[in-house]
């Protein structure tokens, strides 16, 4: 079988890049990127579109005026139209699609705290490209030159999920409290059994329990992916549940702040529980910054409490390997070591690999926590100048919390930030308006000045950014309206009863359990 | 290959791989996975800065 096709859509498509490309470089889509504030993507466009477009004019070339004869060669470069393909459209959406969708939503307002709509609904690139390859299969179907590429999805999600790895290091880990720790895991691995149990009584697929009990239990869209192989889940189980964690997120985003404020949590209250019952990471962060407008004590603990999830991502994919063959093969007695030899997926170890290389600290500072780390030896052209000092000092009357004055007077003696907590309690202040704009942007640029991101870490986030981007277009890709309908609504339902049960459980604990010091 | 698996169109094209993967099983797409990102990895230590 002959795999490639004769067909100038691929070079068509090169030229295209190409030109969108050019016409970046040469300010000609100027007034298109202001309006959709996207000059931070300037320089992803040119390059990415050159290189890609490129490779797409040279091979689409082949294609058309080539010999081609059944083998590797043909079979391998038959997937570049597909590729290409997905990738133009993640492109679109990323560059284009998602921006203008922000734009739209920015212009009514916020609608929770400092928040805007497509950040609640959680309408970024991922959930706008599932649904784009969703709409592009149904309803126009994928071109047949693009089929063989859309097969190659998948490999974009793992080495994504591997590359992960990189974003953590275990010094941060180290610094996670005990507490939180027993509650984060004591709460995934009972939502993963409950999901389990209710799935084998409701009778749906193994497939869809397994990799939902993944997504309600550890979150998000990793963990989705990193479990889907072990349960040979399709592309619309994995679609569902990234759809039932984002509608849960979003019901619980308004809820939470309402329950926690009626109750009267602390901060730390508040984190410990919107981070162990909300499932998407950026939705913990929405509902502790609507519980805590003016300071981030609420987002520290939950951020912490969210990470902690991560560590129980392995033992998640054991136990289902296990309880998936226990259940497919209907043999209760399996070799436990065996069914984890054979069927723990080899790129979940690629991320613990890269967790352990990063922890290493050779890509960014070991105690990074997603590429970002404090370090305050700076330079002295990055200190604060007399006249900003001047500003401070005119405006420390107006700071009433102890705390706060220590920090503001360790600041103006110093010129600069002097810890860890002091940059906290400095964003804190910031987010409080309690000073006027000028003495606010002097604190950021305080701030700004301590905090690094690691370049390292920032390319890999771009390349995790692209390769999930690129999979879950072709996830999309795989899924029709018949296979949805096949899914029935049953896995929400799960989902909306093990999601109830872990925050009703988790707000007990928290009320009995945590004070405000972890 | 599960049977609910189903190809993107009706009828199966590929005599290579699955409907999911043009690989020959999911531990060589693992593999593969590796590979790239110890790629990417070893790309991004030498020449970013």
């Amino acid at each position: 079988m002959i795999y490639t096709q004769k067909h100038p859509a691929l070079f068509l498509m090169g030229a295209f890049m190409v030109i969108t490309g050019a016409l970046t470089q040469f300010g000609l889509m100027d007034s298109v990127i202001n309006f959709l504030s996207i000059k931070k993507y300037v320089s992803e466009i040119i390059s990415l579109s050159y290189i890609f477009g490129g490779i797409s004019c040279v091979v689409g070339f082949w294609n058309l005026v080539g010999k081609h004869k059944k083998g590797h060669l043909d079979y391998y470069l038959s997937t570049v139209a597909g590729v290409i393909f997905i990738l133009m459209i993640s492109m679109g959406i990323r560059w284009f699609v998602a921006p203008f969708v922000a734009v739209l939503s920015k212009s009514m307002g916020t609608v929770m705290g400092d928040k805007y709509l497509h950040e609640v609904l959680g309408l970024n690139y991922i959930v706008l490209g599932i649904l784009t390859g969703i709409i592009i299969v149904n309803f126009f179907k994928i071109p047949a030159w693009a089929e063989n590429g859309v097969r190659l999805s998948r490999l974009g999600l793992k080495t994504g999920v591997i590359l992960l790895g990189t974003l953590y290091s275990l010094a941060e880990l180290q610094q996670l409290g005990s507490l939180s720790i027993l509650m984060v895991g004591t709460f995934v691995l009972g939502s993963v059994g409950i999901v389990l149990w209710m799935g084998i009584r409701l009778n749906i697929p193994n497939s869809m329990a397994g990799v939902l009990s993944a997504g309600m239990g550890v979150c998000g869209v990793s963990a989705t992916v990193a479990s889907a192989p072990v349960v040979q889940a399709k592309s619309v189980e994995i679609a569902y549940t990234i759809g039932t964690i984002l509608l849960w997120g979003v019901g619980c985003m308004f809820l939470f702040p309402i329950v926690g404020n009626i109750l009267g949590l602390g901060y730390v209250q508040f984190g410990a529980w919107a981070g162990t019952g909300i499932l998407n990471s950026a939705q913990v962060a929405g509902a502790a910054l609507a519980y805590q407008p003016d300071g981030i004590e609420t987002l520290k603990v939950a951020e912490i409490f969210n990470i902690t999830r991560v560590l129980v991502l392995p033992i998640i994919v054991v136990w289902l390997a296990i309880w998936y063959v226990k259940r497919e093969e209907n043999a209760p007695d399996v070799n436990i070591m065996r069914v984890a030899f054979e069927k723990f997926p080899i790129f979940v170890i690629g991320f613990l690999l890269m967790f352990a290389l990063s922890s290493t600290g050779m890509f960014a500072p070991a105690k990074h926590y997603k590429g970002k780390y404090f370090d305050n030896n700076i330079s002295a052209e990055k200190l604060l100048t007399e006249q900003e000092l001047t500003i401070l000092k005119s405006e420390q009357n107006k700071v009433q919390q102890a705390t706060r004055k220590e920090t503001i007077s360790r600041l103006i003696e110093n010129q600069k930030i002097m810890s860890i907590a002091d940059d906290d309690t400095v964003r804190g202040l910031v987010n409080a308006n309690i000073l006027s704009s000028e003495a606010n942007g002097i604190l950021k640029k305080a701030h700004k000045s301590v905090r690094h991101t690691a370049k390292k870490i920032n390319k890999f986030r771009q390349f995790i950014t692209w390769l999930f981007a690129f999979g879950l277009v072709g996830l999309g890709m795989q899924i029709t309206f018949s296979s949805i309908k096949q899914a029935g609504g049953q896995p929400l339902i799960i989902g909306g009863v093990v999601g109830t049960i872990k925050a009703t459980l988790s707000l007990i604990i928290v009320i009995l359990f945590v004070h405000e010091t972890i | 290959m599960s049977k609910e698996n189903k190809p993107v169109t009706a009828k199966p094209k590929f005599n290579r791989g699955t409907t999911l993967t043009i690989f020959k099983n999911d531990r060589y797409e693992d593999i593969i996975a590796l590979t790239l990102s110890f790629l990417i990895a070893l790309g991004v230590y030498f020449f970013v800065d």
